[in-house]
C-alpha cells in the first residue's frame, strides 16, 4: 500500500494505517531528535510526541512530501525541549545512573564485533561530534542533522525547517565551518583515520 | 592560504560539495579549484568532515512509536466526531451572524433613507399645492352637501330639521380640522350624516399625504418606518448576541 494511500486511511481514523506510517519514519524521527537533543530520552519523547502530533494535526497535511511534513513537526518538537531546558537549571550530556553516576558505555553505542580499542576510539569519536553539534546553535544544528546526518537535499531541508533553500544552503556551510573549527581543537581525541588535513582558519 | 577563502566560497564549496550549485556555479567553481590549492584544500577538509558525521553509527530504537488507541483518542482530536445537538449549534453560528450582519446592514439602510427624507426640504410650491387640492376637495364636498340638504329640505317638515340640528353639534368634527372658508359657507341646516360623510372623506384625503404631505421609507409612514427600525436593531442584536454566546460555548467545549 502506498504512502497517500496510508494518510487518507489515517484520516478517516484508520490508526493502522497511521501506525504503518509512523514504523517507516520513526528511525528517521528518533536521529534526528537524538542529534538535536543529544540524548536518547529525551529523543523518544520528543518522538512520539511527533507521531502523536501528526496524528492529531493530519488534517493540516496539504500533500507535498510527507517525510518533510514529520520533520518539521518533530523539529519543533526539538526546540520545544530544547526551550524547556533552557528554563531547568542543569542537564548532564552524560548518560547517569539511578546514583547520578556516569555511565561509562552507554549499552546503545557498544558494537560487540570490534575490539575495545575501536570501540573506544568510535565511543569517543561520537562523543565528540554530538558534542561538536551540541555546540552549534539549534538552528544550524538542524539542518546539519537533517543534510549531513540524514541526507536529505536541500529543497527537503528546507521544507522540513520552512525556510528558503538560500537558508539551508547558508546555515549549512557555516555550521560546516563551526564542526570544522571544533573538530580541529580536539585534533589529539580524533581517531588518525578522521583526522582532518586542514588548519583552522575560521 | 585558507585564510583568503571568503565566506561566500565556503558557501559554494559546501553547495558543491551536496551537488546544489546550478552548472554556470558548478563549472565556475570547478575552474577556480583547479587553480586554486587553498580551494582544494578547504574542499577537501569539508568532505572530510561530511563523511566523518555520515559515518556516525545510528542509535538504535529501543521502542517502537507506533499509536496506541489510547495515545490517539487521548491526544487526537481527528476521531470523527458524533454529530450531536452542539455540533447543530455550532452550525447555525454562520447563519446566526448572516441574519445579524443583514438586519444590521437593513436597519441602517432604513435608518438612513428616514434621515434623508426627513431632512430633505420640500419644494416651495409643494405646500401651496397641496393646500389648493385640500380646498378644492373641501369646495366639492361642500356643494355635493349643499345639493343633498337643499333635496332634504323639501321633503322633511321643519320641526324634523330642528330635530336634526341638535346632533349636528355633536357630529361636528373639531374647528381646526374643518375650518375653511367653504365649510363655513355650508348652510347650517346640512345634515348630519352628510356632514359625518364629508369630515370622513376630508380625513381620508389627508392620510394620503401624512406629516406635511410626504410619505415615509418604502412609502410607509412614520410609524411603521419606526416599528421596522425597530424590529431590524432587534434582531441584529439578539443575533449577534446568540453568535457571541455559542461561540464561547464552543471554545469552552473545545478547551474540556
Amino acid at each position: 500500500m502506498d504512502e497517500t494511500t496510508l494518510i487518507q486511511q489515517a484520516l478517516q481514523g484508520d490508526l493502522d494505517s497511521f501506525n504503518r506510517l509512523v514504523l517507516a519514519y520513526q528511525d528517521m524521527i528518533f536521529r534526528l531528535a537524538y542529534r538535536m537533543l543529544g540524548e536518547v530520552e529525551p529523543a523518544e519523547d520528543a518522538a512520539q510526541e511527533t507521531f502523536i502530533a501528526a496524528f492529531r494535526n493530519l488534517r493540516g497535511y496539504r500533500g507535498g512530501s510527507f517525510k518533510a511534513w514529520l520533520l518539521r513537526i518533530a523539529t519543533n518538537a526539538c526546540y520545544d525541549e530544547l526551550r524547556r531546558r533552557k528554563r531547568r537549571p542543569t542537564i548532564p550530556l552524560e548518560p547517569v545512573d539511578e546514583d547520578d553516576q556516569e555511565i561509562e558505555s552507554p549499552g546503545w553505542l557498544a558494537d560487540p564485533g570490534e575490539a575495545p580499542e575501536e570501540t573506544a576510539a568510535r565511543r569517543e569519536l561520537v562523543q565528540l561530534i554530538q558534542v561538536c553539534l551540541d555546540q552549534l546553535p539549534e538552528d544550524f544544528r538542524v539542518v546539519v542533522a537533517l543534510v549531513d546526518i540524514e541526507g536529505l537535499d536541500y529543497s527537503e531541508a528546507a521544507q522540513a525547517i520552512h525556510k528558503p533553500v538560500g537558508t539551508v544552503k547558508s546555515r549549512l556551510a557555516r555550521a560546516r565551518l563551526r564542526l570544522r573549527a571544533c573538530l580541529q581543537g580536539a585534533g589529539e581525541l580524533l581517531p588518525p583515520a578522521f583526522r582532518l588535513v586542514g588548519e583552522v582558519d575560521e | 592560504m585558507k585564510g583568503n577563502i571568503s565566506p561566500r566560497d565556503w558557501q559554494d564549496l559546501s553547495a558543491f560539495l551536496d551537488r546544489q550549485l546550478n552548472d554556470r556555479q558548478f563549472a565556475r567553481l570547478e575552474a577556480r579549484l583547479s587553480a586554486d590549492p587553498a580551494l582544494q584544500s578547504a574542499l577537501a577538509d569539508m568532505h572530510q568532515m561530511r563523511l566523518l558525521l555520515r559515518s556516525q553509527p545510528k542509535p538504535r530504537l529501543r521502542r517502537n512509536f507506533t499509536l496506541t488507541p489510547e495515545m490517539a483518542s487521548v491526544h487526537s482530536g481527528m476521531v470523527i466526531p458524533k454529530r450531536s445537538s452542539r455540533n447543530y449549534h455550532s452550525a447555525a453560528i454562520p447563519a446566526l451572524s448572516l441574519a445579524s450582519a443583514m438586519a444590521s446592514i437593513l436597519f441602517l439602510a432604513v435608518l438612513m433613507g428616514d434621515l434623508l427624507i426627513r431632512r430633505t426640504p420640500l419644494p416651495a410650491a409643494q405646500p401651496v399645492e397641496i393646500m389648493r387640492q385640500e380646498l378644492s376637495l373641501e369646495a366639492e364636498i361642500g356643494s355635493t352637501a349643499l345639493e343633498t340638504a337643499e333635496v332634504q329640505a323639501t321633503a322633511v317638515p321643519e320641526s324634523a330639521l330642528g330635530q336634526m340640528a341638535a346632533p349636528k353639534a355633536l357630529v361636528y368634527p373639531p374647528p381646526t380640522e374643518i375650518a375653511s372658508p367653504l365649510s363655513e359657507s355650508a348652510p347650517a341646516a346640512e345634515p348630519a350624516a352628510d356632514l359625518a360623510q364629508a369630515t370622513d372623506t376630508q380625513t381620508n384625503a389627508r392620510q394620503v399625504l401624512p406629516e406635511g404631505g410626504r410619505a415615509g421609507v418604502f412609502g410607509m409612514n412614520r410609524q411603521a418606518t419606526l416599528g421596522l427600525e425597530l424590529s431590524l436593531a432587534l434582531l441584529a442584536v439578539a443575533a449577534g448576541v446568540a453568535v457571541i454566546y455559542l461561540k464561547r460555548k464552543a471554545r469552552q467545549r473545545s478547551l474540556a
